[in-house]
């Protein structure tokens, strides 16, 4: 429990974690300058008497398509994730205080707690962000339910979980800021899993963006011969951003990435967990 | 001894940390307060639902819905003698008989005034996350005529309109959806806020 606590100190308490933080913040509140304010400007303009006053669920980041901002930080997720300390039981194991910290508890107890506390700083960095900008929106602008028929908001009725944005919203958000979550604790973990066969600390941070990216890149190609569309929304970076057209079917395919990274995880973490030494 | 200052060392909050800590807090009442303003000035809608054949009344306007329902093609034919079924997706494909369906809804304007009277169509039909606009094309065809959606109706006059609104597969999420289509509900939209009225029907 004190290696917890000392692992969560270190990941949280460090300047990664503010920068990584930091970034997701300002494209977070870069969004709310750059499309939330005017449309709070035409809104009190307006008076409405038919129209449907702009509601927070089309303005927040994840809410309106097209916009520079939420392709940024969705782009950016698998790397910011990594910054904080999924390098870290590479550097440790590097720098030798891996030895001065299984002194007060055993590697398995380190191994876990270190875990742990990647996914959670890294989980953080991934919806802290998105959460900020909802609250922000939320200030400005009215929590109105979505309405189909104002040709506000993007999901149309072919997309994945466009019953569940119309009928509770908030559910909808909900889900999109617990995957952003869910899939940047992923991310740092799939780093951590690296640090075992990689040499070099920066390329275990940019493992995770770059093995995104290329599977991105593949299921596009393979999209573009095949025809089938429903390829180009496998990868995470793609999925995650709920601006982007996914339909029914993305929703399984969601499920089983989550399912395969957390027995892959699972697996290595009991690896680390069966050495008797850490490096 | 060394073991207690430890512990009571552990115990004491940094003043940064307890700065932090209280700008959050701050920073949390202050988003509070601002939502309660924000969704004061813009309450939700008020939700008035009325059914197949009931009279909602705009004034000097009474309409009703006197009937809807989903035709096939075929049964479109047999409206349109000369509707050839030639639709096109938004891409440019021609559509299979099997992948579009319409749904007209019969409308009865009533001008209750002295003098003539404009109003306009541009309602949407919506069920679940689907809505769509009036199909103008085929609004004229039906009718007869090529007034659109802009109609006129004489001092204490009555028209009756049929109003086609087409539905696409590729609209829908799963083929289910599309397959159970006749059986699903649907409401016209008349106003959207601050009071939503929607005449809400199975066809």
């Amino acid at each position: 429990m004190n290696i917890l606590r000392v692992e969560l100190h270190r990941a949280f308490i460090n300047r990664f974690f503010v920068v990584a933080l930091g970034i997701g913040c300002l494209i977070a509140v870069s969004e709310i300058i750059t499309f939330v304010l005017p449309v709070v400007e035409l809104q009190s303009q307006a008076r409405f008497f038919d129209d449907y006053p702009f509601s927070v669920y089309g303005a927040w980041i994840g809410g309106k398509t097209a916009l520079f901002e939420t392709e940024l930080f969705y782009f950016l997720l698998p790397l910011l994730a990594c910054i904080p300390f999924a390098n870290s039981l590479h550097i440790d194991s590097q720098s030798g205080l891996v030895t001065n910290l299984v002194t007060r508890a055993s590697p398995q107890d380190y191994f876990l707690s270190k875990s742990v506390a990647v996914f959670l700083s890294a989980g953080a960095v991934g919806a802290a962000p998105l959460l900020l900008n909802f609250l922000l929106t939320a200030s400005l602008l009215p929590l109105l339910p979505p309405i189909t028929t104002t040709g506000q908001y993007l999901p149309f009725a072919f997309m994945m979980w466009a019953d569940l944005f119309y009928s509770q919203p908030y559910l909808y958000v909900v889900l999109y800021i617990g995957m952003a979550f869910l899939f940047s604790g992923l991310f740092a973990l799939v780093a951590l899993m690296l640090s075992f066969c990689m040499k070099n600390h920066f390329v275990v941070t940019l493992a995770p963006f770059i093995i995104c990216l290329l599977f991105g890149f593949l299921m596009n190609g393979l999209q573009s011969i095949t025809g089938i569309t429903l390829l180009g929304t496998l990868s995470p970076i793609y999925f995650l951003n709920p601006l982007n057209i996914c339909f029914e079917q993305t929703q399984y395919v969601i499920l089983g990435e989550i399912l395969l990274l957390v027995m892959a995880i699972i697996s290595f973490i009991i690896y680390g967990i069966r050495r008797d030494r850490i490096s | 001894m060394l073991e207690k200052t430890d512990a009571k060392a552990r115990k004491r909050r940094s003043p940064v940390g307890i700065g932090i800590l209280v700008a959050i807090l701050v920073l949390l009442a202050i988003l509070a307060v601002r939502v309660y303003q924000v969704n004061s000035e813009y309450p939700p809608p008020a939700t008035r639902i009325y059914a197949l054949g009931e009279t909602v009344s705009a004034g000097e306007i009474t309409l009703l819905v006197k009937s809807a329902e989903i035709l096939s093609l075929v049964q479109i034919q047999e409206l349109l003698p000369g509707f050839d079924g030639g639709l096109t997706t938004p891409n440019g494909s021609s559509l299979a008989p099997d992948q579009y369906k319409l749904l007209t809804v019969t409308l009865v304007l009533k001008n209750e005034s002295d003098v003539e009277q404009k109003i306009d169509l541009r309602f949407y039909l919506q069920s679940g996350a689907w809505s769509n606009g009036a199909s103008l094309d085929l609004l004229m065809q039906i009718n007869g005529d090529e007034q659109g959606l802009m109609r006129t109706v004489e001092g204490h006059g009555e028209i009756t309109l049929v109003v086609p609104y087409l539905l696409y597969d590729f609209m829908f999420a799963n083929p289910d959806d599309w397959a159970t289509v006749e059986a699903r509900e649907f409401e016209l939209v008349l106003s959207q806020y601050p009071t939503q009225n929607l005449i809400r029907f199975h066809v």
